[in-house]
């Protein structure tokens, strides 16, 4: 028992000193970036600079605290995030959380359903092709999404935007309505959903299909084999379930990294999602809104290795054996 | 060929010029030649030899899980029907239920994330359309003729909870749920003390007890073993069989001159080790692969290889010195 | 798994490799040739033709001559990339796994490397110095040998417990020595495949750098080409993107789909297992 609160306890402290080191990396990186939130002020960079007097210049920078040492600035951040306070927006001056929750569900539906297209075609393909491992049909299956996997997603995601959109013109070329009616939404979302799971999906059925076939080569994979036991019961029972936990964390750690492929289809879809939010608010140097938004990307990843766990620790009975 | 045929007994399965290569990287090996035998209803027969004869490798093929790399040529007539050419349905239907293995692996043989009392039940709703109710306290009644106690907690409980002794009967139990026929037994005593390869001989008994017709082909390189459980003893060397003997003639009047040397290496009888290298299939010697090693040996050994000579209804043998 | 594994490669690894050696080769010869100087100026929008093979761009460039520069910049920042971030990669990977008590500390940096979403951070780096392509190597580098770290550090721990080193510690052999002579060879099939890995890596996170617009604006690269493209919506028009969009994107892919190969094909042959049949 002491040995699994002391794994238990060392797990937790590696996740929050991950947490620390992203905040902090996320807010010296962005602070330390040249040119300021000011200089984009009610309008083009350009413009700025004849409005603002130096005296309202001063007084904007003390009312956005952004005139104090770097790090007095770093303690109200951490003191902020830890009341969940994410800040104030200086462009669209609107407090963070109200710019970024209508982009994050955006964001979080068009990855949701992307990972259930992905899904849908490649786990059962990846159990196919390693149950009849060096068939043509793996072979074919396998080369098919090697290639897909290569094709980089921002391509994939022109490659339909000019198939569908321009060419069939079965999807809008724009990325979103005014409506925020749910099904306006997720017809918004099926076209960048689709190039997403597209993406992803060579990724998903690769490793998927090296994981089931380390399975089938176990020994007890062998054994059920020789009781005669049905192939539906060798696949769910032996081969599924010795494999679930490593391709469920598997599949979590992808889905912490899918924010990153999403970056793309969301900008070539102009998809308003968080990863397109991300660009806008980099380019007027929104200090808030971008070191959530990083913050966010570092988290997903962080929470998902920690699911990942978490996972493996409820469906392995070797690992809760071993903490119980 | 040579063979044994007994019209008193019945044959359950006969081997016919078997042969078995590898394809490897190093080029083709054969692990398996010219294996001729039969095994009849009800009896136990012990297939000895040391490791790297082909032992685990004939069991395999029997059952048919050899891997991919493996090419079988020659016959496996069970009940009439040759094994080597059914399709795969009908392999499913005979393995567990006619044909029953245990693997040699025991700690790796048992699925770690899967009860173990579904572990020795699912034959039987696989075969016999059981219902789980059903299956699960026939698992419970096997493990209790085992003396795998507490049996109700054991079936609840995973295989990393038991003890290696524990999990051979576990893996026993799995193997015969289904009442099978004919039972391969891979060196069931393998890694065991002497009290618990007492229990493992006990359970052997109770096994054919359970169901008097059984025959068992029990491979073992543990010579006390088999002096305990066997009918009938055949002799493997670097893949092939050697000498066919009855249990009582084998240990009295051991017929070729490598079951002479290993009679002589049994700590009871002096411990004499056989001289020289174990023979290598991947480069076996010419003419008997035994000659190197052999105290009899003359030039037609060196040159070409023994035939296995008939002796009497029970007794065959591949040595030279009995070609009269 | 031994260094004989790289002496051949299968089919799929043979047309990677024939691939991303026209590539290079493009690219090295890009100024003999490329049918212009990549700086000079045409009609916008020209299509294909017997003097623009491949048409020109919205400002005027032909269309063939940037894709050809372009594989100079994509082949540059792919061969730095995997060397910088497969040299650290592999000498963490050798530290920590022979010295039993840095690993706890290089394995919590991997962790947190792994962490770090690459192209959003060189979005913010791109703020502190306009990436040319040498910023791109390092920046890309940076981001990259935790992964080749990662991953050849357990195969360097499984050599180094083997019996053989034991005895050679035995007999007095230094721990450099060993490591050198006896581990560093073992982990070469990996290394390579990882550096077939992480070069499309590097390649794909150029063209993305590019493709958002973020690399130095004189930068010939296939990224740049598709982000330039994309800003003008005429092109979906009429049938311009054909010309302007497909070529750059189908040569990324290809050179992608080499290096993919090459991985898959070293990869298979250091794991037998996955393979899948040699046709
Ligand atoms: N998959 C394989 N590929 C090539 N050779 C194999 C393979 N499996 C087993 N062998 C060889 O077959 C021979 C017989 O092995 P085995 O039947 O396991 O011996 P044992 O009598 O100890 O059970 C061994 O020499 C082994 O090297
Ligand atoms: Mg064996």
């Amino acid at each position: 028992m002491g040995v699994s609160r002391r794994f238990f306890v060392s797990k937790a402290a590696f996740y929050i000193s991950l947490f620390i080191l992203s905040i902090t990396t996320v807010f010296l990186l962005v602070r330390m970036m040249p040119g300021s939130p000011l200089d984009y002020l009610g309008g083009e960079a350009e413009d700025v600079p004849y409005i603002l007097t130096e005296e309202v210049r001063e007084k904007l920078l003390s009312y956005y605290g952004l005139d104090k040492p770097l790090w007095e600035q770093y303690i109200v951040f951490v003191n902020n995030l830890l009341h969940l306070n994410f800040g104030y927006s200086i462009y669209f001056s609107e407090p963070v959380t109200r710019i970024l929750l209508p982009h994050l569900m955006r964001t979080l539906i068009l990855i949701t359903l992307g990972f259930l297209f992905s899904i849908s075609i490649s786990f059962p393909l990846s159990i196919i092709s390693a149950w009849r491992r060096g068939s043509t049909l793996d072979t074919i299956i396998t080369l098919l999404s090697m290639s897909i996997y290569s094709i980089p997603s921002f391509a994939l995601a022109i490659l339909f935007l000019i198939v569908f959109s321009v060419e069939l013109k079965l999807f809008p070329l724009i990325g979103f309505s005014a409506e925020e009616n749910i099904l306006d939404i997720l017809w918004y979302a099926l076209g960048p959903a689709m190039v997403f799971a597209v993406a992803e999906s060579g990724r998903a059925y690769y490793f998927m299909r090296n994981s089931f076939i380390s399975e089938l080569d176990k020994d007890y994979i062998l054994f059920a084999k020789s009781k005669g036991l049905k192939n539906k019961t060798i696949i769910l029972r032996h081969l599924l379930r010795g494999s679930l936990s490593p391709i469920i964390s598997k599949l979590a750690l992808l889905f912490g990294y899918s924010l990153l492929s999403c970056m793309f289809v969301e900008n070539v879809f102009n998809y308003p999602g968080i990863t397109w939010l991300l660009l806008i608010s980099y380019e007027y140097y929104d200090y808030p809104v971008l070191e959530s938004i990083l913050l966010i990307f570092m988290f997903t990843v962080i929470v998902m290795n920690a699911i990942a766990d978490i996972i493996s620790f409820i469906i392995d009975p070797r690992v809760r054996g071993g903490w119980m | 060929m040579s063979h044994v045929s007994d019209t008193s007994k019945e044959v359950i399965l006969s081997i016919r010029d078997l042969k078995v290569k590898f394809y490897t990287e190093e080029g083709e090996v054969t692990v398996i030649s010219d294996v001729n035998l039969d095994l009849f209803k009800g009896e136990t027969v012990a297939l000895i030899g040391e490791s790297g004869s082909g032992k685990s490798i004939l069991g395999h093929t029997i059952i048919r899980l050899l891997p991919k790399n493996a090419n079988v040529s020659g016959h496996i007539i069970y009940k009439g029907i040759d094994l080597l050419k059914i399709d795969s349905s009908l392999l499913r239907n005979i393995r567990g239920r006619e044909i029953a293995w245990i693997p040699q692996m025991v700690g790796s043989s048992l699925n770690p994330t899967v009860k173990i009392g579904v572990q020795i039940g699912e034959v039987l709703i696989d075969h016999y359309n059981y219902r789980n109710q059903r299956a699960w306290s026939s698992a419970i009644d096997l493990l209790k003729l085992f003396e795998v106690e507490p049996a109700e907690e054991v079936a609840k409980g995973y295989p990393h909870q038991l003890s290696g002794g524990m999990k051979q009967r576990v893996l026993i139990a799995s193997a015969i749920a289904a009442r099978p026929n004919l039972l391969i037994a891979d060196e069931p005593t393998k890694g065991l003390d002497t009290i618990k390869k007492t229990l493992i001989v006990n359970i052997f008994k109770k096994i054919k007890d359970l169901k008097p017709d059984l025959s068992i082909l029990l491979i073992t390189h543990d010579l006390k073993f088999a002096r305990e459980l066997a009918d009938r003893v055949i002799v493997m060397y670097c893949g092939k069989v050697i000498e066919i003997n009855d249990k009582n003639s084998f240990f009295e009047l051991p017929l070729h001159p490598y079951s002479k040397l290993l009679l002589k290496s049994l700590p009871s009888k002096g411990l004499y080790p056989i001289p020289g290298k174990p023979a290598n299939v991947a480069n076996p010697p010419s003419g008997c692969r035994f000659h190197p090693r052999c105290p009899y040996a003359s030039d037609i050994c060196e040159k070409s290889s023994p035939p296995l000579i008939k002796l009497d209804l029970n007794r065959c043998v591949a040595c030279w010195l009995y070609k009269r | 798994m031994d260094v004989k594994a790289l002496s051949f490669l299968g089919i799929k690894g043979k047309i990677g490799l024939i691939i991303i050696l026209f590539v290079v080769f493009i690219g090295i010869t890009a100024p003999v040739i490329s049918p212009y100087d990549p700086t000079s100026l045409f009609e916008p929008f020209e299509p294909p033709s017997s003097t623009h093979l491949l048409g020109t761009d919205d400002v005027g460039h032909d269309v063939l001559t940037i894709l050809i520069y372009g594989a100079r910049v994509s082949i540059l920042v792919g061969f730095a990339t995997a060397t910088i971030s497969t040299f650290i990669g592999l000498l963490t990977a050798l530290i920590a796994g022979c010295y039993e008590g840095l690993d706890p500390i290089i394995s919590r940096i991997l962790d947190f490397f792994l962490v770090i979403p690459r192209i959003p951070f060189i979005v913010i780096i791109s703020a502190f110095l306009t990436p040319n392509i040498f910023i791109v190597i390092l920046v890309l580098s940076f981001f990259g040998w935790a992964k080749t770290a990662r991953v050849i550090k357990p195969l360097v721990k499984q050599v180094y417990s083997r019996e053989y080193v034991k005895r050679l510690k035995c007999i007095g052999a230094g721990n450099w020595y060993i490591i050198l002579r006896h581990i560093l060879p073992a982990t070469f099939p990996l290394a390579v495949a990882q550096f077939v890995l992480e070069g499309g890596h590097a390649i794909l996170a150029e063209a993305s750098i590019g493709f958002f617009g973020l690399e130095d604006p004189s930068t010939l690269s296939w990224g740049m080409e598709i982000n330039h493209a994309l800003q003008k919506s005429i092109i979906f028009l009429t049938n311009i993107w054909t010309w302007v969009l497909g070529p750059p994107i189908l040569m990324l892919t290809i050179t992608l789909l080499s290096t993919t190969f090459i991985s898959i094909d070293l990869e298979t042959r250091i794991n037998p297992r996955l393979k899948v049949r040699s046709w």
